[in-house]
């Protein structure tokens, strides 16, 4: 019989990470409006989990922050940011982040695990870059407000 | 950079798609008539323009993975009749003869999990595993149950790395 696991850690992780953004966008003077959605994965169930919309100071909708599941591939969990101009991707990353071993046959000699991003040193929030490289950036203020001008095209006022 | 495979190519179109996204929606945004002009968003209300390419964009995400994938199992395969190919080197008996006919016939009906399960005398395992969750992801965006929920999803990024892995590893 399939097991249902608990998706609480995921949502501890999104909480915090909604908690920064919060303190970073009240810091440059935007708005949030938080709503509620529920989420729908074979592991885990139907759920609910909360969800942030960045507005302006006049209350113009910049971006949508909405967590999109805990099951992913190489992650812990997944939110996406949207805004008019683009999506981006965040991912909630154990330390070292996935790998990939770099030899043939188990017992030949010289595995090597590589990680499959760079840049992974910590456990936390990570924005990967989506073009030839596989750097991954550990989410903070600075990041948070140069992805937020790549989806909604918005940079607050200093 | 010039693609090497056809998962190469798959990602690079996926990623001149995202670009074209990314245009039409500054040129929504910011109302450019010259760029909108004979497209079917002149006349639309930003919202269901908006809207529209948003729906756009995800299901670039879900064929970018349909196509990767696509074109890793025809490798793949190619991989495996390459490998029976050798069985004739030298001078085979008749019984060889008619083994590698039976396997170069029926090599596309074979499950793909089983085809993969093959390469683990050469491949690390966990990387055919993180393979075959590609796969079923792959199959969950192609016949889509709502009912059931999404299984373990599957970024992009992480397939495409996944795959072009695989490539890497394959004999050549």
């Amino acid at each position: 019989m399939d097991t249902i696991l608990s998706p609480a850690p995921f949502l501890t992780h999104v909480n915090s990470l909604f908690a920064e953004i919060e303190t970073w966008l009240r810091t440059a003077g935007l708005k949030i409006l938080k709503t509620d959605i529920e989420i729908n994965e074979e592991d885990y169930g139907s759920y609910h989990a909360p969800k942030i919309t960045v507005l302006s100071p006049a209350g113009t909708e910049l971006a949508e922050i909405t967590p999109v599941g805990a099951s992913i591939l190489g992650a812990n969990g997944r939110v996406d940011m949207q805004g008019f101009a683009d999506k981006i991707i965040l991912l909630d990353m154990a330390a070292g982040g996935p790998s990939r071993n770099n030899s043939a046959s188990a017992g030949k000699s010289e595995a090597t695990t590589r990680p499959l991003f760079r840049g992974i040193d910590s456990a936390g929030w990570y924005w990967v870059e989506n073009r030839i490289s596989n750097k991954a950036h550990k989410l903070n203020s600075e990041l948070f407000f140069d992805l937020l001008a790549e989806v909604a095209d918005y940079a607050p006022q200093q | 950079m010039l693609p090497n495979n056809e998962v190469d190519s798959a990602w690079q179109a996926y990623q001149i798609t995202l670009d074209c996204l990314k245009i039409a929606s500054h040129a929504v945004f910011k109302n450019d008539m010259a760029l909108l002009n004979k497209t079917s968003f002149f006349g639309s209300p930003h919202q269901t323009a908006h809207n529209q390419i948003e729906a756009s964009r995800r299901d670039a995400d879900d064929y970018v993975i349909l196509a990767m994938w696509a074109a890793f199992e025809r490798t793949l395969l190619g991989a495996v009749q390459a490998e029976s190919q050798r069985m004739l080197a030298g001078t085979p008996g008749d019984l060889a003869i008619a083994v590698h006919g039976k396997m170069a016939h029926e090599i596309e009906y074979w499950r793909i999990d089983d085809v993969l399960n093959l390469f683990k005398v050469i491949i690390d395992p966990h990387l055919i595993g993180q393979t075959k969750q590609v796969k079923q992801y792959r199959d969950w965006v192609a016949h889509r149950n709502l009912k059931k929920g999404s299984p373990q999803m599957v970024l992009p990024q992480t397939a495409y790395r996944i795959l072009a892995e695989m490539l890497r590893q394959l004999p050549a």
